[in-house]
């Protein structure tokens, strides 16, 4: 490697001031640039679609992109809550039809700005005469340890306000209908899930929340009483690893001097130099 | 003045190389591979998912898989070899719901390891896991970065997630020469190739 083949004896002590400089302000600039690597893991962006509006019947989903693009999912019944699906981040016009009417108009519409990374649950929620499309965002947040965040949407409109425990200690009261909470950390583990509603007989359930785990528990109400459907929103490691990883032994790290930096660096300063060299030269 | 320039960028061309130098001082022996946690709070998972290959085409990486685990301070330990792939056992397995993670060497003392190209790889190239039950789960790259390893994006690595997602990590950066470590790690994010449908539960 040759990196003082420009700097021949001639060189001139302007010439030399200009290399100093330059070669002080790249340096700088160059560590500027590789210090500026973003520290994010980006993820996926997640759509699922529910129906907790018990009177209202089955319907066709469309969510549609502002590019044109249409997802379809058709023959969502009261209590049906699809899987994930990946999407672009983006803006969608979420609408509604009546099973198997593409040509009607939307009974309930929404739109939905999903941002990168992001998990959302869009959910008809209330009755028929007050049907709304519920742009609800999943939190994927790391719960803490030895804790799973859990969440409520109740769409059980013959239960009034549901009070819900976990192993007998209460974990959110009074959730009304066509209501969604926000989400609250509970000890992890197998254990009972308890419904209590304003009108009606408490429900229980078993049920497993994982260390790291997000859930969504939806209150319907079925053909023998209420029930609770238990959702998995996002599944994580219950003990992450501590700080990084070591796995690297240097055996490729450059022994000479590094070839990227340097090199640029003074290949473009003499470049600098011979310019200054050739403004010189025309001066005289 | 010639003697000073001569001076600086001798300066700068020595520190280059010191700052990524290895090999004059012995890098501490790595440390033994953890033996696998015997308990697992993470969901119990199907063992014919457990990975046994990763292959990279795109970067030439055809792979064994073996577990790994964390040490007594909780750091997860990198396979004994530089020529296979650890995946963390007590994390979700490759396909299933959650951040997966796979780590292997950039380099050993002698030359490259099984990942010293991760950081050639770009949005949408192919990643595919070979599980015990013989299936194959398709990612694709979606992103990669770098991290300080004092400043590990445990929280994003590791947050749950609502599908199987992937996190290749390596080392980058500087290499300490002292410590015989590198300062940072790169992290590829990947995420299941293909479309995937809405299904009703």
């Amino acid at each position: 490697m040759t990196t003082t083949s420009t700097t021949t004896p001639e060189t001139r002590h302007t010439m030399r001031r200009i290399l100093t400089g330059a070669l002080l302000v790249l340096t700088a600039a160059l560590g500027a640039v590789l210090a500026a690597a973003p520290a994010e893991a980006a993820t996926g962006t997640y759509l699922r679609l529910a129906h907790l509006s018990p009177d209202t019947p089955a319907v066709d989903i469309s969510v549609t992109s502002f590019t044109g693009q249409t997802l379809q999912l058709d023959g969502v019944g009261y209590g049906n809550v699809s899987s994930y699906r990946r999407i672009e981040p983006g803006t969608y016009t979420i609408q509604m039809r009546p099973t198997g009417n593409p040509d009607s108009p939307p009974i309930v519409s929404g739109t939905l700005d999903a941002g990168a990374g992001g998990a959302y649950t869009a959910a008809a929620l209330g009755p028929r005469s007050g049907l709304s499309v519920r742009l609800l965002a999943d939190d994927l947040t790391r719960p803490p340890a030895h804790s799973a965040r859990v969440r409520v949407v109740q769409g059980a409109q013959s239960a009034g306000a549901v009070a819900v425990t976990w192993n007998a200690a209460p974990v959110l009261g009074s959730v009304a209908f066509g209501t969604a909470t926000g989400y609250v950390d509970v000890p992890t583990g197998s254990g009972t899930l308890g419904l209590a509603p304003s009108a009606g007989a408490p429900v229980q359930a078993s049920v497993r929340f994982d260390d790291g785990g997000v859930y969504s528990v939806l209150v319907v109400q079925g053909p023998g009483g209420l029930e609770a459907k238990v959702e998995t929103d996002a599944l994580g490691v219950g003990d992450a690893p501590v700080g990084g990883v070591e796995t690297g032994l240097g055996g490729t790290a450059p022994s000479s001097p590094g070839p990227v930096v340097p090199l640029a660096v003074l290949a473009v300063a003499g470049a600098g130099a011979g310019i200054a060299l050739r403004i010189r030269r025309r001066v005289r | 003045m010639r003697r000073a320039l001569v001076v600086l960028v001798l300066g700068i061309v020595g520190f280059a190389a010191a700052g990524c130098a290895a090999g004059a001082e012995p890098a501490p022996a790595p440390v033994a591979a953890a033996p696998l946690p015997a308990v697992s709070p993470a969901p119990a998972a199907d063992p014919g998912h457990a990975p046994l290959r990763v292959r990279i085409p795109g970067i030439g990486v055809d792979s064994a898989v073996v577990g790994i685990g964390v040490d007594g301070t909780g750091a997860l330990v990198p396979p004994d070899s530089t020529a296979v792939t650890g995946w963390f056992t007590a994390g979700p397995a490759p396909g299933d719901a959650g951040p997966a993670l796979l780590a292997a060497h950039v380099d050993s003392k002698a030359g490259p390891g099984v990942f010293f190209r991760l950081r050639d790889l770009r949005s949408g190239d192919l990643v595919e896991v070979v599980r015990r039950d013989g299936s194959t789960v398709a990612f694709t790259v979606d992103g990669q970065s770098r991290a300080a390893k004092t400043a590990f994006p445990t929280d994003l690595v590791y947050a749950p997630t609502p599908g199987p997602e992937l996190r290749l990590v390596t080392c980058g950066g500087a290499f300490d020469r002292k410590a015989g470590s590198y300062l940072d790690n790169v992290i590829v994010d990947a995420v299941p190739a293909g479309e995937s449908g809405w299904t009703l539960g």
